[in-house]
């Protein structure tokens, strides 16, 4: 069977994750780092609320269901 | 942040700006996100482009550059069996450092190459039955040309598969075919940067790079515009690390220029495919005659000829133009062929210098095969 490699893990072709299950994980992802970024990190505070296209990051984003529950750290 | 659309409304990073950030905050800039007690790794860039940054991981981002590291060991099949060498000096470029770490990680013995001559290395591959070499694609070319000199059958060696970093050679066809002729193993190419961590890695396919977008976010932009680029179009390649909180990247403009591409990869890995990998650096390509030329089209076709060792690239001015001559070293080149070559494939005459045996430098890391001596 063909394998590949997602997550540190040989995983059946049959299971990969899908290009949207990958865009869920990496916004989940980003919106965690952003919302400990903009309370922590002086260069991030800076330059993204100093700019006019600053944004607004909720708190308590949904969190996404993972496609894989080993596969995924 | 719904979706990848929304990544548009922040700001681009730039080297420029991590450059100035460590200038006005010595030694280590605003962009750690924690206090220095929090940090055990310190590296540094390699300064090819200007002054080094300063670079400082936690335990946690260290793990994460070691795990993202594991995956390209697997795409290479690196298993608890493999023995594994990493010919680096283990100074403070991360490079194989990372590696060491993900090899370790993926199981495998891994056997530290620094601070060695070429010689010991080779004598250390053959006795402990390495079965895997990584290293940048130019020292496994110069440990395979000191080989040979010292009558030492690397092709029949226990080295079966190479994985390459820190150059782009290892995901151009003719360097890598070159590699895995003088070596008898397969080779993998692998592309990171100090600033951002281990985003890609080649597959079983080897006709390009797949980005790791579990833990990095790709976008592919116009350099000029910084708008997306089309289908089939080359742009420049922008990454969103997603697991390094010690030292995060937004949207950071990686002056390595790609081609984008939707299609997936024949080899069913659904990461985001690169085809024919990293083509070239944005601040690489300079216009000679109002022709874009990168220092890797150039490459591409020097290492076409076996007979060549080394080379060496020469932006010059004579009568008030630039110029380009590419300088070669080994026996027997045809060196009228490769010029003919060159003007086909470039689009430029492009004058070739046959130089003394030993004449061009050898590298172990990052290798400068690119002088310029234009007139400014």
């Amino acid at each position: 069977m063909a394998y590949s490699v997602i997550g540190n893990h040989y995983i059946p072709f049959s299971d990969r994750p899908t290009k949207q299950q990958l865009e869920q994980l990496q916004i989940h992802k980003l919106n965690q780092m952003l919302t400990f970024l903009l309370q922590y990190n002086r260069f991030y505070q800076k330059k993204v609320r100093g700019d006019q296209t600053a944004f607004a990051v909720k708190s308590g984003f949904k969190t996404v269901t993972l496609y894989h529950q080993e596969g995924i750290g | 942040m719904r979706s990848k659309a929304d990544l548009k409304r922040l700001p681009f990073t730039t080297k420029k700006e991590l450059v100035e950030d460590q200038k006005q905050f010595p030694p280590y800039g605003q962009n750690h996100t924690f206090s220095v007690d929090k940090y055990i790794r310190y590296h540094q860039t390699s300064g090819t482009t200007g002054k080094p940054i300063k670079i400082l991981d936690t335990e946690e981002s260290w793990n994460w550059w070691a795990e993202c590291w594991v995956k390209v060991c697997r795409s290479a099949g690196i298993t608890e069996q493999d023995i594994v060498f990493l010919a680096f000096h283990f100074g403070p470029f991360i490079g194989f450092w990372a590696a060491y770490e993900g090899a370790k990680k993926a199981g495998a013995l891994v056997f530290p190459g620094g601070g060695q001559t070429s010689e010991q290395r080779l004598n250390n591959i053959i006795e402990n039955k390495a079965t895997v070499l990584m290293c940048t694609p130019s020292y496994a070319l110069h440990l395979a040309e000191v080989a040979k000199q010292r009558n030492i059958d690397i092709k029949n060696s226990s080295i079966k598969t190479i994985i390459t970093a820190g150059e782009p050679g290892g995901s151009i066809p003719s360097v890598r075919q070159q590699i895995e002729s003088l070596w008898g193993a397969k080779l993998f190419d692998h592309v990171g940067m100090t600033e951002m961590g281990a985003y890609g890695y080649s597959c079983s396919e080897q006709n390009g790079l797949h980005v790791n977008e579990e833990e990095f976010i790709l976008e592919v932009i116009n350099p000029e515009t910084g708008e997306p680029v089309q289908e089939g179009e080359r742009g420049e390649l922008v990454l969103t690390n997603l697991g390094r909180l010690g030292y995060p990247l937004v949207r950071y403009r990686t002056g390595d220029m790609v081609i984008y591409s939707e299609k997936a990869c024949p080899c069913g890995n659904p990461y985001h495919f690169l085809p024919g990998g990293i083509i070239g650096r944005a601040d690489d390509m300079v216009v000679i005659r109002g022709i874009n030329i990168f220092p890797q089209s150039i490459e591409a076709i020097v290492r076409e000829f076996k007979e060549i060792d080394e080379f060496r690239i020469v932006y010059y001015t004579q009568n008030h133009m630039d110029q380009i001559k590419v300088q070669v070293e080994g026996e027997g080149i045809d060196t009228a062929q490769l010029e003919k070559r060159l003007r086909e494939r470039i689009g430029l005459r492009i004058d070739v210098e046959q130089v003394s045996q030993g004449t061009l430098p050898r590298f172990e890391m990052k290798s400068r095969r690119v002088v310029d001596q234009r007139e400014r």
